[in-house]
């Protein structure tokens, strides 16, 4: 027999479509149940329209189908998330029975997937937390914390950490406001960190804290084929800090004072944080320096939970002495805190100054939309000052919040060189 | 629009009215009967994510695609209610009992609502045979001393009176309206009269959230626990609500989409169904905007054999929301709104709804948050999408509308005795707020829809109809006058006329035609409405009104 066409075979099935389901319709609509034990009442259900008008919904019918069967995908896995709570069972079964040992699986834009391990109460009645996470392989991020909350131990809380951090693909750019994008180039960078943070809150609005670290830092060729390597284009003289391994240690004092009307949500008040930091170098005086960080996020209810907030910044690394400031210890803008249309130390210079007006109105219970508008600039050094050569970054996006802040953010962020998309998954489940 | 969206458009219209035209013909549809025995139907337990998700969503995209419901939208025809006689009535049925709505209801009957047993019996000692401190509101299952099973609910003590009051009265309404409700009331519970039975249990929050509740035996202290939560201060008598547990077999809730296919008497799609689709407009008057699958309840009889379907829970209506009072959001958008959603998203916020300014004000906390300044009748929404009230018609609003503004002041104030409210100004408060309700629904929908109704023959030529519009005071009787239009069965005018009176004389040499159909519409200034058809007979003791057909 001859192969039907296409179309042919098309058509077939459509006027078999069309004259079968009609009369299924019909037959649904008067099927009888039959039951040979018991005497069951027809069956009969009635009918809202005509066979006609059922054969006119037969195209919308077919266009509504697919969509149909990705609700139902999507319902479905709502409806297992919320009603059959397989996050908490999934939780639960990362978790030991008591709630105080467990694991969690981590992920955004900025560091890559990783995973969480925990251990509550342990050491001193101390939590510990392992965090290791891996991006763009072979970047890796390990982190341990062993931390004492309010009271635990001493009066105040009491945090140790130490971290190991392997970015073999880091950018730079060269120093200033004026360098270009097509400039990159890349260099490894290594570090370990050790913290000791001691903080007191004095009440609920003000906490100060000091903290001392020790910080080593390696610096080689970058693991970018596509991009030439830093320590190829500058020299030990030209940039300062490159081929050598740097060893520093830091005291520093901080002083946070938060009056916020709702944590998760702020729409009154203001968020500020001081940092002064001594950086000395261990091995010999060359990259001693101070670090200041000042920055202060003052919210502004517009009207109805709608709000504004003006946040205001700046991070200075000041030699002291003869030193010079290695160029990794250079204050920078650009990544997924500071100018987010940039990509991470896009800009470098010994101080950065940044301001971002953020608007963001509610759109559900705990979804809220925000755009935002975001400048700043590089300086050498404060008399450097000017309005000229700012670089600037707008973007908008969602953020899924609860009492505690936001547990899923996602934006996109667009400056003159690129546009960037950028997720958080906050709290990992 | 494309070649082919227009081809189908027209064909959506041609096809959209076969079989329905019988403009002059009396309509008499058959009407199913809903209590045939039935074999026992399997127990629903929907869930409330997918209900939400799949009214908010999947159904709403559905309803775009259908084209000959776009095409009846468009030109004005949309599919009416299925279950209705030739009167453009429901019957009465396992889901409706014509109530106040036809006959005004004595205000004792109003006061009595559902009830057979009343509140549980406080002369003897009540056993608690169940708990519950998982949920919202914490509370148990107790047996009374004539053995009659109640569910007890307290009251939150931040806002006592709220739940209990606003149940009692709001049920009672319901009930009167000519819904299916349990019996709720509120009583008066003596801790030192409750007694624990041996085979009590209790549902408890875990705090692990792979078995978030479990459920065992309940213990002296469980109990103790219990009444410690719902009674900080340790009051020798304290207020709760009391419902007693229906009779028959809890099967479930009913479905708000389609039909119950286990049901063989369930013959009209629910969102079809003209009781529910009316019942918009008495949810909208009480509130009652936790309109979820989860609110309903089909009983089995296990005797009679077939299925009788409840509205249950209305602890979150009026100006309660269950252990809080209401806030001004409820009944203006549904709990999740896309559409409130987008439209905040599209317009980065600046555009501020409603209930996002209002004011949460609270003179009383017995009665909850009341508002009816941005309350607009068709506006009004549930907390999640239900289609039968999307389906709503201006046939099916009239219906409600008849319904609601049946209420007399004394009745709606005989109806709040029943919240026992300790203090009178918020027995009144709340009073005022159901009249007001009551006179904004009115005033509403009785001036977009045919307001005549209650056609009868008061002899056998006189012919009577009542204007619900003036009877009930939301027109004024004096710039009002009726067209009437009498046709014979083939169209043709045997009279026409406009009158000042509510009656019309028969000419008896009409008495030739098999039937004739009285077309009236009220006229009044800035009001226009489609006739009413009155299909009346000639018998041989004078005109029978045989059908009514509303055109709006």
């Amino acid at each position: 027999m001859k192969r039907l066409s296409g179309w042919n075979t098309r058509l077939m099935w459509l006027s078999l479509i069309l004259t079968v389901w009609p009369s299924t319709l019909s037959l649904a609509h008067e099927s009888t149940e039959s039951d040979s034990s018991r005497a069951v009442p027809r069956r009969r259900i009635v009918a809202h329209r005509s066979t006609g008008e059922e054969i006119a919904a037969f195209p919308g019918m077919l266009a509504y189908l697919p969509i149909h069967g990705a609700f139902l995908a999507f319902e479905y896995g709502v409806s297992a998330i919320w009603e059959d709570r397989i996050f908490d069972r999934y939780k639960a079964w990362l978790t030991t029975a008591d709630g105080r040992v467990g694991v969690r699986p981590l992920a955004n834009s900025t560091s890559g997937a990783g995973i969480l391990f925990f251990h509550r109460d342990m050491m001193l009645k101390g939590d510990a937390r392992l965090l290791a996470r891996w991006g763009g392989w072979p970047r890796q991020d390990y982190l341990f914390t062993l931390a004492w909350p309010d009271g635990r131990l001493v009066p105040g809380s009491l945090t140790f950490s130490g971290q190991y951090r392997n970015r073999p693909k880091e950018l730079f750019y060269g120093i200033g406001p004026s360098t270009l994008k097509s400039s990159a180039n890349d260099f490894l960078q290594e570090d370990i960190l050790i913290q000791f943070i001691y903080r007191q809150r004095s009440s609920r609005v003000v906490a100060v804290g000091v903290d001392a670290n020790y910080h080593s830092v390696d610096i080689r060729s970058g693991r970018n084929p596509a991009l030439p390597n830093t320590d190829h284009l500058f020299t030990e003289k030209t940039l300062t800090g490159l081929g050598n391994r740097g060893d520093f240690v830091e005291g520093a004092a901080f002083l946070r004072v938060q009056f916020l009307d709702h944590p998760g949500y702020p729409t009154r008040g203001n968020l500020s944080f001081f940092r002064l930091g001594y950086n000395r170098s261990v091995d010999d005086d060359a990259f001693s320096n101070l670090r200041l960080t000042v920055i202060s996020e003052q919210f502004l209810e517009l009207f109805y939970d709608r709000v504004v907030s003006l946040r205001l910044g700046t991070d200075w690394t000041v030699p002291v002495g003869d030193s010079g400031v290695p160029f990794y210890g250079l204050a920078s803008i650009g990544g997924e805190e500071l100018l987010r249309g940039f990509p991470r130390g896009r800009f470098r210079d010994r101080g950065v100054v940044f301001a971002t007006a953020t608007y963001k109105f509610p759109i559900w219970r705990v979804l809220n939309g925000f755009i935002f508008y975001e400048r700043g600039r590089p300086f050498h050094h404060p008399r450097d000052f000017s309005f000229r050569d700012w670089k600037g970054s707008l973007g908008g996006g969602l953020r899924v919040w609860d009492q505690n802040g936001p547990v899923f953010e996602v934006l996109v962020a667009h400056s003159p060189e690129q546009l960037r998309l950028i997720f958080n998954f906050n709290t990992g489940f | 629009m494309s070649r082919v969206h227009r081809v189908l458009f027209l064909a959506a219209i041609l096809t959209a009215d076969c079989g329905s035209s019988r403009l002059l013909l009396p309509p008499d549809p058959p009407m199913e009967t809903d209590t045939q025995a039935i074999p026992l139907p399997k127990a629903r337990d929907p869930k409330l994510v997918l209900e939400i998700l799949d009214k908010s969503f999947d159904y709403q995209i559905k309803q775009t695609l259908d084209l000959p419901r776009i095409a009846r939208k468009t030109v004005g025809k949309p599919y009416e209610a299925l279950n209705v006689d030739a009167f453009d009535e429901v019957p009465n049925s396992t889901w409706f009992t014509h109530r106040n709505g036809k006959v005004p209801m004595p205000l004792d009957a109003i006061r009595r609502g559902p009830s057979r047993m009343g509140c549980p019996d406080t002369s003897g000692a009540w056993t608690v045979v169940k708990g519950k401190s998982a949920g919202v509101t914490p509370g148990f299952t107790i047996v009374d001393a004539k053995g009659q099973r109640y569910l007890i609910k307290f009251d939150s003590p931040d806002y006592p009176e709220l739940a209990s009051g606003t149940e009692a009265v709001a049920s009672r309404l319901c009930y009167a309206a000519g819904y299916n409700v349990p019996e709720y009331s509120v009583s008066y519970l003596r801790p030192d009269r409750l007694a624990l039975s041996p085979q009590a249990t209790i549902t408890m929050e875990t705090g692990d959230k792979r078995a978030p509740v479990s459920k065992r035996q309940m213990t002296g202290a469980d109990l103790a626990a219990l009444l410690k939560k719902a009674n900080p201060t340790g009051q020798p008598r304290v207020r709760v609500g009391a419902s007693r547990f229906l009779d028959g077999i809890d099967v479930g809730p009913w479905p708000y989409l389609g039909v119950r296919m286990d049901d063989a008497n369930d013959a009209y799609p629910h969102e079809h169904r003209r009781e529910l689709r009316g019942l918009y407009i008495i949810s909208s008057w009480l509130n009652h905007a936790d309109m979820k699958e989860e609110n309903t309840l089909d009983m089995y009889d296990p005797e009679k054999r077939y299925l009788t379907h409840y509205l249950i829970d209305f602890g979150a209506s009026m100006g309660s929301s269950s252990t809080t009072p209401s806030t001004p959001r409820r009944g203006q958008a549904n709990s999740f709104d896309p559409k409130h959603s987008f439209v905040r998203l599209i317009t980065l916020g600046l555009y501020v709804y409603g209930y996002e300014k209002a004011p949460l004000t609270l003179r009383y906390s017995s009665v909850g948050y009341l508002e009816n300044d941005l309350f607009k009748p068709n506006r009004w929404k549930p907390m999640y999408p239900m289609p039968a009230f999307e389906n709503l018609t201006k046939r099916d609003a009239f219906w409600g509308t008849n319904i609601v503004t049946s209420f007399t002041d004394e009745q709606i104030e005989a109806a709040v005795t029943t919240g026992e409210f300790s203090d009178p100004q918020a027995a009144a408060y709340l009073a005022r707020f159901l009249k007001e309700r009551r006179d904004r629904i009115g005033r509403y929908w009785f001036a977009r829809v045919n307001t005549l109704d209650r056609f009868e023959m008061l002899d056998g030529s006189t012919f009577r109809f009542t204007d619900l519009a003036v009877s009930r005071g939301y027109a004024d009787a004096r710039g009002t006058r009726y067209g009437v239009e009498a046709l014979a069965p083939a169209g043709t005018t045997l009279r026409k006329d406009t009158q000042d009176e509510t009656t019309v004389r028969l000419d008896p040499v009409w008495n030739t035609h098999p039937h004739v159909v009285l077309s009236l519409v009220p006229q009044r200034q800035r009001y226009k409405a489609r006739p009413v058809l009155v299909y009346l007979k000639p018998q041989p003791d004078g005109w029978r009104v045989i059908g009514v057909r509303r055109t709006d």
